[in-house]
């Protein structure tokens, strides 16, 4: 009897743990929202502005008073042509844009945030960040105020499949 | 001899049990034409699935036969902060979802483009119930949260156990749901064990709380701004949960299945978008939804099955 019953056990144990069903939690697929579409849109463009070094996309996107503030060096801002000449010296092979989240404070202004990994130069190594942006809108127009950039450590475990957007380079 | 049979038994009920539950790694065999068949992977999309239209196939089922959808209305429907926490809402969404709404429209039927080895979406959905949720879970949703409020309902008996159905949780636009809504999703579409059952939900936030995230307009062609935004976010949840119920189904290499390949885009509208546009007449009302994917020509966004594609 003690072996019928240990046998019952084992095999419905066995059965239950291949089961798909039984496994840990499952991750959600959103629907992304209105501003979060916009905005991936345009930064996709800023960033194949910088690859392609076109000045005319990239000063359509980003304001005249653009500020850039970086965690390495906070007390060093840098201005829209600083940033500008820093972004198409290095060549930008291809970058990915994910997890985006946007805040419409009123119709006009917009705090954008989003996980960006590039690769830079010759080394096949990617680099993600943390980006946070400010956006105002003019017209039908939206530019790029202000940002704020701070790197993830390779060992932070952000991107997952399902927030994967579209790069234009993948 | 009742001992050899008796653990006979029980090897076959445990085996049948592993076939049953195993769907990702699970093997089939297609005939040769020779006589025998061979075994291929799963993941090796069969002969019936069609592919090569920008959005693959991965092994998965689909939900065939008519679809139901149930309503849980969750927090205040009657008179909450936005005039669309109304009774409004729920006889619009009601309609959508009745049977000359949706339901076999040519619209919904772009989902028939999609299957699994053993068939295809039948683009049939109808809602088979509804209920309501008073706060149970409080003013601020976590995503376990929402699946507790699809659980109660469930297990309470206001709404039957369904694996073949959709159960939305729809919040008043005084409901949080703290994971990112308004700022990264509208809605969201998983599924969950519930009662020892793969039950598939999704989450629809009333988009009045976060019109400039939410809604493509404030003037909407049903006079509710609410229940217009929720129309077509609702829809992109129930195709994509036809299409990709255990979310292993259909979805591009991006990971974007099929309505979000088309997430916020209208194709050609009667009037502009922002004051009143509708793209859709369905249960004899005008509607602005998104398109739908459509598996087949190539692959693009349309409004109704065999449709023109567009961009837009």
């Amino acid at each position: 009897m003690k072996s019928r019953l240990f046998l019952i056990v084992m095999l419905t144990g066995v059965a239950c743990s291949q089961s798909p069903i039984s496994q840990g939690p499952t991750k959600r697929i959103e629907t992304s929202t209105r501003l979060v579409a916009v905005f991936s849109d345009l930064n996709n463009e800023l960033f194949q502005s910088i690859q392609k070094r076109d000045v005319a996309a990239f000063d359509r996107l980003v304001g005249e008073d653009f500020e850039l503030r970086a965690s390495s060096a906070p007390d060093n801002p840098k201005s829209r042509e600083e940033w500008q000449q820093l972004e198409f010296r290095r060549p930008l092979h291809s970058f990915r844009i994910s997890q985006m989240a946007v805040r419409g404070l009123r119709d006009d202004v917009a705090i954008v945030s989003f996980v960006l990994e590039e690769k830079r130069g010759t080394t096949a190594a990617v680099q993600k960040s943390l980006l946070v942006q400010a956006w105002l809108r003019e017209g039908e127009a939206w530019t790029c105020q202000e940002a704020y950039v701070a790197p993830i450590a390779a060992s932070a475990a952000l991107s997952r499949k399902h927030d994967r957007r579209p790069s234009g380079k993948d | 001899m009742r001992k050899l049979m008796f653990v006979g038994l029980v090897v076959l009920v445990a085996f049948s049990l592993l076939e049953a539950q195993s769907t990702r790694n699970a093997r089939h065999v297609v005939p040769t034409g020779k006589g025998w068949g061979v075994e291929v992977p799963r993941d090796i999309a069969p002969l019936v699935v069609i592919t090569g239209n920008g959005i693959n196939y991965h092994g998965g089922p689909v939900i065939k036969g008519t679809m139901k959808a149930y309503f849980i209305w969750y927090g205040n429907w009657t008179n909450g902060p936005h005039a669309s926490d109304s009774q409004t809402t729920v006889n619009l969404l009601g309609s959508l979802f009745g049977s000359s709404g949706l339901n076999g429209s040519s619209y919904f039927r772009i989902n028939t483009t999609y299957g699994d080895n053993s068939g295809n979406v039948s683009g049939n959905i109808v809602l088979s119930g509804s209920t309501t949720d008073n706060y149970s879970q409080g003013t601020g949703l976590t995503d376990a949260r929402v699946q507790s409020v699809v659980s109660s309902a469930i297990t309470s008996g206001r709404l039957p156990k369904d694996t073949n159905a959709i159960y939305f949780v729809l919040t008043s636009s005084d409901v949080r749901e703290t994971s990112g809504f308004c700022t990264r999703y509208c809605g969201w579409h998983t599924r969950g064990t519930i009662s020892g059952s793969d039950i598939k939900f999704s989450f629809v936030g009333n988009p009045d709380r976060c019109s400039s995230a939410c809604e493509a307009q404030t003037v909407s062609p049903n006079g509710d701004s609410g229940a217009d935004g929720m129309a077509s976010i609702m829809a992109h949840e129930a195709e994509e949960t036809a299409t990709d119920p255990d979310l292993n189904a259909w979805y591009d290499s991006g990971g974007a299945e099929n309505a979000d390949k088309c997430a916020w885009k209208w194709g050609p509208t009667t009037g502009t978008v922002g004051n009143g546009a509708y793209n859709q007449t369905l249960a004899s009302r005008h509607w602005l939804i998104q398109m739908n994917w459509e598996n087949s020509r190539g692959g693009g966004c349309d409004k109704v099955l065999g449709g023109t594609f567009y961009t837009q």
